[in-house]
């Protein structure tokens, strides 16, 4: 996979927004837990693609959990859905770390191709503030991993 | 056989049991049917016999429930799940309860567990040993079918693309074949064969996927990598021809919707050739014993990578032998009318139901066959270790968009 260098004026917006709002960012590395709000699985079909690149992810620092009390950020994919909201708010809740949102996918953004249906939110943002947006339906693989350094550079 | 009623809700035609079927499907009897039809609330709305099997639609208030080749408490649980109301009222509780000395439950969910997936499922186990498994679904409820409700059936095509991302082909072809049938278009010769392979193309990337995901859960990474390298040289490839990595709005009602750059074809089938060496070569005879409890639909997983990369090919070559004068897409005749589709998916085929009136969607239905392995996971459940059961479930649990739409 060719990762070109992450675009640095993500992460110096995000590391304002974070100072602005006397947040702490995420040190040593960032622990994601991922959490499907109602996704077609395409994108987690990208985000496998993203996992398998796992010796670059792991020079990083970056790693995927599965407890969100041992995580940093919060990746979600999908519509959020209204049967979705309270986990994607008791996840968000549970997590201990710096809590950063990235959403991933045209769907978590402002529900994509969806967001007339009245059985979803319309996107992430809409329950959850959303510190960082990843557009693409899906988006690439290249393009998460730079998210992700973004991130991480903030 | 049974003729279909006149007032025919949906046709749904063959049982699954398409080679790629990872187990024989389990299929109501028609006392099954019955009973189905005299519960309060539903009502069976269409019931077609073929050969042995019966296959058939349930409305339940206005809603058409697509229930095929499911059988028993899966079907309700899954004919509940499209419906939001019960979606909503079976998120608490209605789990059966198991009950007997040392048993005990474990739920496992989007919050808790390591299942990131808009799901619940509850095991009771004894020990380490599964005693009974229970899937709840519904929290990813799209409201799909509402929206694909009054468009045309062009406009709508990009819903049912986005119904599952591992079977967007598939079920676009579904879809597109439904609209085609319903307003009796008639496509160019060179379409099908392109359509086909690229739904070939896409199961093969389902079942290399799968494997991946054992290949992970097993702790065999570089094999993992490799399958994953291997579905990334397909996106990548499928991108350069279809404008797409999933493939995804290039199969609409009507035929292909852009005109895909054909000169990238060769690559995407070299690729697919190089399918059935590298499952040889890396492939899962040489990690049999860590996933030995699970021989047999690794096998299949394994056969069906190879034989959908062949059949992409085979489908291609005749594609490439089709006259290429013609056009691309058609538009498909404002009429009224019902039709049926059907399309190849990993496990069994995807079918669609279409009612149009004056050109737009007055009714569909969309049921894949894919979602019978959620009953052969829940019935060959007990008796396993946890362990065991969570592979089987990585290697056969249908992407949830397929349940919730
Ligand atoms: S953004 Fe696209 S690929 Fe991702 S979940 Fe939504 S429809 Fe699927």
């Amino acid at each position: 996979m060719k990762i070109p260098h992450p675009d640095p004026t993500i992460g110096a917006a995000l590391a304002q927004r974070l100072a602005a709002e006397g947040r702490v960012r995420p040190t040593g590395g960032l622990a994601i837990r991922h959490i499907d709000a109602g996704s077609c699985g395409g994108c987690e079909l990208e985000l496998r693609s993203v996992r398998a690149w796992q010796a670059g992810l792991a020079a990083y620092g970056i790693r995927f959990v599965d407890d969100p009390r041992t995580a940093d950020i919060l990746l979600v994919t999908g519509v959020a859905t209204q049967g979705m909201a309270e986990p994607l708010r008791r996840t968000l809740a549970a997590m201990a770390g710096a809590k950063l949102v990235v959403v991933m996918g045209d769907c978590a953004v402002d529900g994509g191709v969806f967001k007339d249906s009245p059985a979803v939110l319309g996107g992430v943002a809409r329950l959850i503030a959303v510190d960082l947006a990843l557009t693409g339906c899906p988006p690439a693989p290249e393009q998460v991993i730079n998210g992700l350094l973004a991130a991480l550079a903030s | 056989m049974t003729a279909p009623p006149d007032d025919l809700v949906a046709l749904l035609s063959r049982a699954a049991i398409e080679p790629a079927a990872p187990e024989p499907l389990r299929v109501l009897t028609p006392q099954d049917w019955a009973n189905l039809a005299t519960m309060q609330g539903y009502q069976l709305a269409a019931l077609w016999l073929e050969h042995d099997r019966v296959l058939g639609l349930v409305l339940l208030d206005d809603w058409v429930l697509p229930v095929a080749t499911i059988g028993g408490e899966s079907a309700i649980a899954l004919m509940r799940s499209a419906h939001p109301a019960l979606a909503l009222a079976q998120r608490h509780g209605d789990f059966p309860e198991a009950s007997g000395e040392g048993i005990y439950q474990i739920g496992e969910g989007p919050v808790g567990g390591v299942i990131a997936e808009p799901m619940h499922r509850r095991l009771h186990l004894a020990g380490d040993c599964v005693v009974r498994a229970d899937h709840r679904f519904g929290y990813a409820h799209r409201g799909i079918l509402a929206l694909i409700g009054g468009k045309s059936p062009r406009a709508a095509a990009r819903f049912a693309a986005r119904i599952a991302g591992v079977s967007a082909v598939a079920h676009s072809l579904a879809f597109a074949r439904a609209a085609e049938a319903a307003s009796g278009a008639v496509l160019p010769a060179q379409i099908e064969p392109l359509r086909d392979g690229m739904a070939a193309a896409e199961r093969c990337v389902a079942a290399l996927l799968a494997l991946a995901r054992l290949a992970e859960i097993c702790a065999a990474p570089r094999l993992a990598a490799t399958l994953i390298a291997l579905r990334t040289d397909i996106a990548n490839a499928a991108e350069q021809i279809f404008y797409h990595r999933l493939m995804m709005d290039m199969v609409v009602p009507g035929g292909i919707d852009t005109v895909p750059r054909l000169s990238a074809l060769p690559s995407l089938i070299a690729i697919l050739q190089s399918v059935r060496p590298a499952l040889q070569r890396f492939g899962a005879w040489r990690w049999r014993r860590r996933w030995a409890d699970l021989a047999a639909p690794v096998r299949l997983r394994v056969w069906q990578a190879i034989h959908a990369a062949e059949a992409a090919c085979a489908s291609f070559a005749r594609f490439g032998a089709a006259p290429s004068t013609e056009p691309w897409l058609v538009a498909l005749p404002s009429i009224s009318g019902a039709g049926f589709g059907q399309a190849p998916g990993l496990d069994g085929p995807v079918y669609c139901w279409m009612r149009l009136e004056a050109g737009f969607i007055d009714s569909c239905a969309i049921a894949n066959a894919g979602l019978a392995a959620i009953a052969s996971l829940e019935s060959t459940a007990p008796g396993l270790t946890r362990v065991a059961f969570e592979r089987r479930a990585t290697l056969l649990m249908p992407p949830i968009g397929m349940i919730d739409l």
